[in-house]
């Protein structure tokens, strides 16, 4: 009997205690506009006897010792009223009375799925603000940068801004999407390779793109800025490629001229024609049904590929060698101007080639597939080619020219360290093997 | 020479075998203690953690402690009458991605029965959206795991023709990417798990005709990293889990066999945890049920004996699928 008495007070006594503590940070979230970030600091114990709240010039703060008593105080309160919450069954009372358990339940463990869609239903009754909202989650993932959760919340809350927008006939402010910018690109900062922040950035821009075509061009000196930066962070390359993909169906960009002069310049072309002369010196004239618009509209891929080529990658590479994730890119830079070129030339996308694997496997070889397969025509054959009519595109003024830059970039980047010379090798290989550019 | 390739060295003295004893104990005592606060903490995932324990405990040809009669009237309690879908832990809210876990382990016990199969059908069902994808949950996340999840647990219940199967395969084949692969949605990055999911979805709906087989073979192969672990994206470390999702699209694609087999074993064989049982994601980390199932899936198609052979579409005991009468599309 003493036991349990003991028990019930000291559970009394962590719930007070749990109260005041989330009170407290609900207080400092509401009134504080420039709040930076929330963090938890590992300490052993209770030792100091005083609140476990850190508050400082806009850092916020909670010792680890409490957490457990907090966060089962949370959940107890919270999946008391869960249900009739999601019923529409709860005083209202206790329904404005739930933020403050959710934001010390998510600040603490954001990967509840439940906690962010109670969230929603308060959205959904106007308790809270869409607005709001934006605010308390970015702090969340100022803790955890790889929280899916917290994204798909901001995703369904922006969809809510978009829907009541298109409703009203309203074009939504470029602030918003500024701001989802932003966010993104703490959360990547502050993981490498974050999946989540970036397919949020690929989401954003695919819903705003339309509303501000312009943010493109801004977009692609950030993530120019961001590869070199993050010379091994394959998520940054493959935004990158994302907006190349995004140009392609944007008809009302102008020129690049800075890309366009760039490339000009590494061509030893001289500018005093139509852009669109460029298409027809590396592609030849287009095909007799196509209209000069229908044309124009490859002109800034194609030099913003080629800028890709010899100017992005070429200067990452000479000062950050033996990076898989940049050879990847360049695959993708290759690839993608060989469909450009079959597009431009009405040929089918797909690049034509014949090649067979024979059923050789790599235990013989006690060796992965790629180390294994060769490269040449001589000796034994795991790979069969069929040579095929030269396409369109193989008698380009195009062709030529990659053939000779990844001729000359493969040779130069084969005298260097092991890591380096097997990457070259496996470039050349899918070149050859999976695309069907032969360099040899 | 300093190599700066991302990967991990393995040690000397790696145990060339599985630790089955050790494994069997360390799932029958994973999170048993209910007032533990870690228990609380993973709320949130415990009925796929369930999924995870004691599938790994099947291959082990061993049963869970506890009983399965416990273990079915906890599932049975996660069903939300209203929408039919399963949640992770009672009185969380529903979701798909637990709701073919629940179903996984009930189609293994034999005890399907045990729950309203027709609320969960209209639940999968109700997630499909116009353009074939499958939202998570009622709130709408899109994600191609989501359509995985969705036809792994139709087929199990043998319900497939409930959805437009076109519709959603488009959608799955729009998410494909140059270098073969897959990602979260059309547009992301190609992702090793993500692939999995996509390569199951279609050996499933019997549409592998849509994959590059070649192309993304080899990009599979380049997550052979020399230490003999894979990892999920280029320049990331090498993972347990990933090991997995590589390997059975491989085994989907009829490309097993291209990489280095007994590289990968050794490596799967140093991620045990030889003191507490169990597999960590890298050798030297903390070990726990997920890459425990994904270890031992991993050596199972590798080929190693005495684990039962698994099912790369579904990672469940082959022999349950067979049961089922089903039979996964692969390419040779």
């Amino acid at each position: 009997m003493k036991c349990e008495t003991y028990i019930f007070k000291k559970i009394m006594e962590y719930s007070s205690m749990s109260e005041r503590i989330l009170r407290s940070l609900e207080n400092i979230i509401k009134h504080d506009f420039e709040l930076a970030d929330f963090s938890i600091v590992p300490t052993e114990d209770n030792t100091k006897n005083k609140s476990p709240v850190l508050y400082e010039s806009h850092h916020l703060g909670l010792e680890s010792w409490c957490i457990k008593y907090v966060y089962q105080y949370v959940c107890s309160e919270l999946f008391k009223v869960r249900k009739n919450l999601a019923e529409k069954k709860i005083g209202y009372l206790i329904r404005d009375n739930l933020n403050y358990l959710l934001m010390g339940g998510l600040l603490i463990n954001p990967d509840i799925n439940t906690f962010w869609n109670m969230r929603r239903e308060l959205v959904e009754s106007d308790i809270l603000s869409i607005e709001e909202e934006l605010k308390f989650c970015k702090l969340v993932l100022t803790r955890k940068h790889k929280s899916n959760e917290a994204f798909s919340y901001r995703r369904w809350l922006l969809k809510r801004i978009l829907e009541k927008m298109s409703k009203n006939g309203i074009v939504p402010s470029i602030n918003i999407l500024q701001n989802e910018l932003s966010v993104s690109e703490l959360a990547a900062t502050g993981s490498q390779n974050n999946y989540h922040a970036w397919t949020h950035r690929i989401w954003c821009m695919e819903h705003f793109v339309p509303f501000f075509p312009h943010i493109l061009t801004q977009e692609l000196e950030f993530s120019e800025r961001w590869i070199s930066e993050h010379v091994s962070e394959n998520t940054g390359y493959h935004y990158r490629q994302f907006l190349i993909k995004l140009l392609k169906n944007q008809r009302d960009i102008p020129l690049l001229m800075t890309y366009f002069n760039e490339v000009i310049t590494k061509l030893n072309l001289l500018n005093d024609g139509e852009p669109s002369q460029l298409l027809i010196l590396l592609l030849g004239k287009p095909l007799k049904n196509k209209s000069l618009e229908d044309i124009s509209k490859h002109i800034n891929v194609i030099v913003l590929l080629l800028y890709e080529l010899f100017v992005v990658i070429e200067n990452i590479n000479n000062v950050y060698t033996e990076h898989e994730s940049l050879w990847l890119h360049r695959r993708f830079i290759l690839f993608s101007l060989i469909q450009l070129a079959n597009e431009y030339f009405g040929e089918n996308s797909k690049i034509t080639k014949k090649i067979t694997f024979n059923n050789t496997t790599s235990q013989m070889y006690n060796k992965n597939f790629i180390n294994f397969v060769v490269n040449d025509n001589s000796g034994e054959k795991q790979a069969k080619i069929f040579k095929t009519q030269p396409s369109k595109f193989e008698s380009s003024n195009l062709y030529r020219v990659l053939s000779n830059c990844e001729k000359e970039f493969i040779s130069k980047n084969t005298g260097q360290s092991l890591l380096q010379i097997d990457l070259a090798r496996r470039y050349e290989k899918w070149l050859k093997l999976i695309v069907g550019f032969d360099l040899t | 020479m300093a190599l700066l390739l991302k990967d991990i060295k393995l040690g000397d003295n790696i145990v060339k075998k599985v630790l089955f004893e050790k494994h069997i104990d360390f799932i029958n005592d994973y999170g048993q203690d209910e007032n533990n606060y870690d228990y609380g903490m993973t709320d949130y995932l415990r009925v796929s953690g369930m999924y995870w324990g004691l599938t790994a405990l099947e291959l082990m040809n061993s049963e869970p402690v506890q009983g399965k009669d416990k273990i079915v009237e906890y599932i049975k309690q996660c069903q939300d009458p209203q929408s039919g879908g399963l949640s992770a832990c009672i009185g969380h809210d529903p979701h798909i991605l637990h709701t073919l876990s629940a179903i996984q382990i009930l189609v293994m016990y034999d005890r399907l029965a045990a729950i309203d199969i027709e609320g969960v059908v209209r639940y999968i069902q109700g997630l499909q959206q116009s353009d074939g994808s499958f939202a998570g949950d009622k709130w709408g996340e899109i994600d191609t795991r989501f359509s995985f999840c969705a036809v792994n647990a139709l087929s199990l219940l043998k319900k497939m023709d409930v959805i437009d199967i076109e519709k959603a395969v488009e959608f799955v084949a729009s998410c494909k990417n140059f270098d073969g692969g897959f990602g979260s949605r059309p547009l992301s990055e190609s992702h090793a798990g993500l692939i999995y999911c996509c390569v199951g979805f279609l050996s499933i709906t019997n549409r592998l005709d849509i994959i590059d087989q070649d192309t993304l073979a080899w990009w599979l192969c380049e997550r052979q990293l020399p230490s003999g672990g894979l990892n999920g994206r280029p320049e990331k470390l090498p993972d347990v889990c990933y090991s997995w999702w590589v390997l059975s699209s491989l085994a989907i694609l009829g490309r097993l066999h291209w990489i280095d087999t007994e590289a990968l074993k050794t490596f799967i064989f140093a991620c045990q945890d030889t003191e507490t049982g169990g597999f960590a994601d890298r050798p030297g980390d903390v070990a726990d049920p997920f890459h425990t199932l994904f270890g031992l899936a991993g050596l199972s198609l590798l080929g190693y004996d005495s684990i039962q052979k698994v099912n790369p579409t579904y990672c469940m005991p082959q022999h349950v699928i067979d049961k089922q009468e089903l039979k996964p599309q692969r390419l040779n």
